[in-house]
C-alpha cells in the first residue's frame, strides 16, 4: 500500500512540474529548457530553510518565490531572445545552477547532498508517513491545478495563447507581451519551486544529481506526450507514463541497465510523439472534440 | 488637428541598403490614404517604423500629437495606432471568436482578474464579436479555428481583428492581395465602413484599381521617400509616378 501512496505523490509532483512547464512552454511558446533547475532551487531552499530551523509552512513559501524572482531576473536578459537561443540559454542557466549546487560546498554540501531533511509540520500537525504526505501533497497539488486552470482559461490566458500563436500580432493588438511573458515564465517557476520543496522533504534526500538535464527529459516528455498548450495534457501525460512505464522497474535487469533504458525509451517517446503526434494525447481530443462542435448563436 | 500621424525626415538602412532615406509624409484624419511605390520602395519598411516593430536611425514619427518614435508597439496600439500584414497573422489555434475577443478594448486580461466572474462581460464580448463577424458574414464561422478558414476569410478576419480593438487608425498592408472579387467587395465595403466611424486609414496596396476607388489621397514611394502625392487623378498623370511605378508594370 506503500508503495502506493508513493507513487501517487510522484505522479502528483510531475502532474505539478508538467502543468507548471506547459504554462509557458505549451500555452505561451516560450522555448525555455531549465524548470529542473526551477525544481532543484525549490527542493534545496526549502530543505536548508527547515534544517536551519525555519517553520515548513514559510519555507515552501520561499521555495517557491526564490525560483520564481530568479525565473523573473533570467527572463529580463533573455526572454526577447527567439525561440532556439532561448533554449540554449536556459539550458545554460540549468547547467550553472546544476554547478552551484554541486561546489557550493559549505551550503549544499555539495556532492554529498542533503540528507535527513524533516517531514513538513503545519500547524503542529507532522505528516510523517506516506498516506499523510500524499493527502498533503494532493490537497496542495488541487489548489494549484486549480490556481493554473483560473489562469489558463481566463482572458488572461488567452492572450498567452496570442503570444504562442503570433507574437507580433499580439503586441501589434496592444498587449505588453513581454509582460505577459515574464508573468507566464515566474508562475511555471513558482509552482516548479512548490514542486521541489514537497519532493524535498517526501524523499528527505536530495543531491545535485536529482537536478540535472536527464530529469528535465521525463518532464518534457509527460509535457509533450500529454499535449502541448491543453490543459488536461499533463494529467494524460502522468498517467501515461506511470502505467505504461513504472512497470519497466520491476523488469529483471540490472540496475545499470536499467536507468538508461529508461531514459532511452523516453528519448523514444519524445521523437515519436513529435513526429507522428505533435499535438499530444490531449490535442488530438480537442480538435476533434472542437471541429464536431455545432454553432448556435441563440 | 488636421493630420493625425506625420513621419518626418526617416532613414533606415540594414547594413549597406537603405531602406527608408528621407521619408516624410503626412496622413490626414479621418482619410483613406494610399501608399504605393514598386517593390522594394519601403513601404512596408515605413510601415514597420509607424508600428514600431523597428525604430528609425533617425528621424520622427508623431501620432495624435505625440512623439512615439521610440515608443513599444503596444503601447502605439493603445494609444490607436494598429496594423494588418502583408503575410497573414492570425491566431490560428484560437477560434474565430477569441480571435476577435482578444482584441476587444473592453476585455479584462489581467492577472489579478482571474478570479473575477467574467459571466456577464464575456457574454457582452461574445456578442460583440458576433456582431462584428456578422458585418462580413462570418458568423457561422465563428467557432472553427482561424486557422482552418480560406485565405480570403483570414485576410477579412484579421482587419476585423484590428478594427474590433476600437483604434483610431489603421494601416493595411496589402489588404486586396490574392483576393478574389467577391471578397475583394466586401474588403472594400469594410474599409469605407470604417472609415464613416472616423477611422483614418492608411494602404498599402498594387491593385490599383483599388487604390484609385478608394482613396482620397495617394503617396508614391520610390528608394525609401516620397516621390510624389496627390489625388489619385494627378498620380496618374504624374510623370515621376509613370517612371518608377506605372511604367515599369507597363514594360
Amino acid at each position: 500500500m506503500n508503495y502506493f501512496y508513493h507513487l501517487a505523490t510522484l505522479m502528483c509532483l510531475y502532474l505539478l512540474l508538467a502543468q507548471s512547464m506547459n504554462m509557458y512552454l505549451g500555452f505561451t511558446g516560450i522555448l525555455a529548457l531549465c524548470h529542473i533547475a526551477f525544481y532543484g532551487i525549490g527542493a534545496y531552499a526549502s530543505a536548508l530553510l527547515v534544517m536551519h530551523g525555519a517553520p515548513f509552512e514559510l519555507a515552501f513559501l520561499a521555495a517557491g518565490i526564490l525560483p520564481a524572482l530568479l525565473s523573473i531576473l533570467l527572463g529580463l536578459t533573455s526572454i526577447r531572445l527567439k525561440a532556439d537561443y532561448l533554449g540554449i540559454a536556459t539550458l545554460g542557466f540549468a547547467q550553472i545552477v546544476s554547478s552551484i549546487l554541486q561546489n557550493w560546498d559549505s551550503l549544499t554540501r555539495g556532492a554529498l547532498g542533503l540528507a535527513g531533511i524533516p517531514k513538513p509540520e503545519i500547524f503542529g500537525v507532522t505528516f510523517a508517513d506516506k498516506a499523510s504526505f500524499f493527502y498533503l501533497t494532493a490537497g496542495i497539488t488541487a489548489v494549484l491545478m486549480f490556481v493554473m486552470y483560473r489562469i489558463l482559461k481566463s482572458p488572461f490566458g488567452r492572450v498567452l495563447e496570442t503570444i504562442r500563436d503570433d507574437e507580433v500580432a499580439a503586441m501589434s493588438l496592444g498587449k505588453n507581451t513581454v509582460a505577459y511573458k515574464l508573468t507566464a515564465f515566474g508562475i511555471g517557476a513558482l509552482v516548479a519551486g512548490f514542486a521541489g520543496s514537497l519532493f524535498a522533504h517526501f524523499i528527505t534526500f536530495i543531491d545535485p544529481a536529482s537536478f540535472v538535464i536527464n530529469d528535465l527529459s521525463l518532464i518534457l516528455v509527460i509535457t509533450v506526450l500529454g499535449g502541448l498548450g491543453t490543459f488536461r495534457g499533463p494529467f494524460l501525460g502522468v498517467l501515461a507514463i506511470m502505467v505504461f512505464f513504472e512497470p519497466l522497474r520491476f523488469l529483471p535487469l540490472p540496475a545499470e541497465y536499467l536507468g538508461p533504458l529508461r531514459l532511452w525509451i523516453y528519448s523514444l517517446l519524445f521523437v515519436l510523439t513529435l513526429r507522428f503526434v505533435p499535438s499530444g494525447l490531449g490535442g488530438l481530443w480537442k480538435h476533434r472534440s472542437r471541429r464536431g462542435q455545432q454553432f448556435t448563436r441563440y | 488637428m488636421e493630420n493625425i500621424l506625420t513621419i518626418r525626415a526617416a532613414h533606415k538602412a540594414f547594413g549597406g541598403l537603405k531602406a527608408i532615406d528621407g521619408c516624410s509624409f503626412e496622413v490626414r484624419r479621418g482619410s483613406i490614404t494610399g501608399l504605393i511605390g514598386p517593390n522594394g520602395a519601403g513601404k512596408t519598411t515605413a510601415f514597420n517604423l509607424l508600428t514600431g516593430l523597428s525604430t528609425p536611425d533617425s528621424g520622427t514619427v508623431h501620432f495624435e500629437g505625440k512623439d512615439i518614435t521610440r515608443w513599444p508597439t503596444y503601447k502605439r496600439a493603445r494609444l490607436g495606432l494598429t496594423r494588418t500584414f502583408q503575410m497573414i497573422r492570425i491566431f490560428p489555434e484560437l477560434t474565430v471568436l477569441d480571435n476577435l475577443k482578444v482584441a476587444l478594448k473592453d476585455n479584462q486580461q489581467g492577472l489579478h482578474q482571474i478570479f473575477l466572474n467574467q459571466k456577464k462581460l464575456q457574454a457582452r464580448l461574445t456578442e460583440e464579436a458576433l456582431e462584428l463577424l456578422d458585418t462580413v458574414n462570418l458568423a457561422d464561422k465563428a467557432h472553427l479555428f482561424a486557422g482552418q478558414l480560406s485565405y480570403g476569410q483570414q485576410k477579412l478576419l484579421e482587419i476585423l481583428r484590428a478594427a474590433a480593438m476600437d483604434p483610431r487608425m489603421i494601416l493595411l498592408d496589402e489588404p486586396a492581395a490574392g483576393i478574389n472579387r467577391t471578397a475583394l467587395k466586401t474588403i472594400t465595403d469594410l474599409i469605407l465602413h470604417l472609415q464613416a466611424q472616423g477611422k483614418t486609414i492608411l494602404i498599402i496596396e498594387h491593385d490599383m484599381n483599388f487604390i484609385m476607388q478608394l482613396c482620397e489621397k495617394v503617396i508614391v514611394m520610390d528608394f525609401g521617400r516620397v516621390i510624389a502625392e496627390g489625388t489619385p487623378g494627378d498620380i496618374q498623370k504624374n510623370p515621376k509616378v509613370l517612371e518608377a511605378y506605372l511604367g515599369r508594370t507597363a514594360a
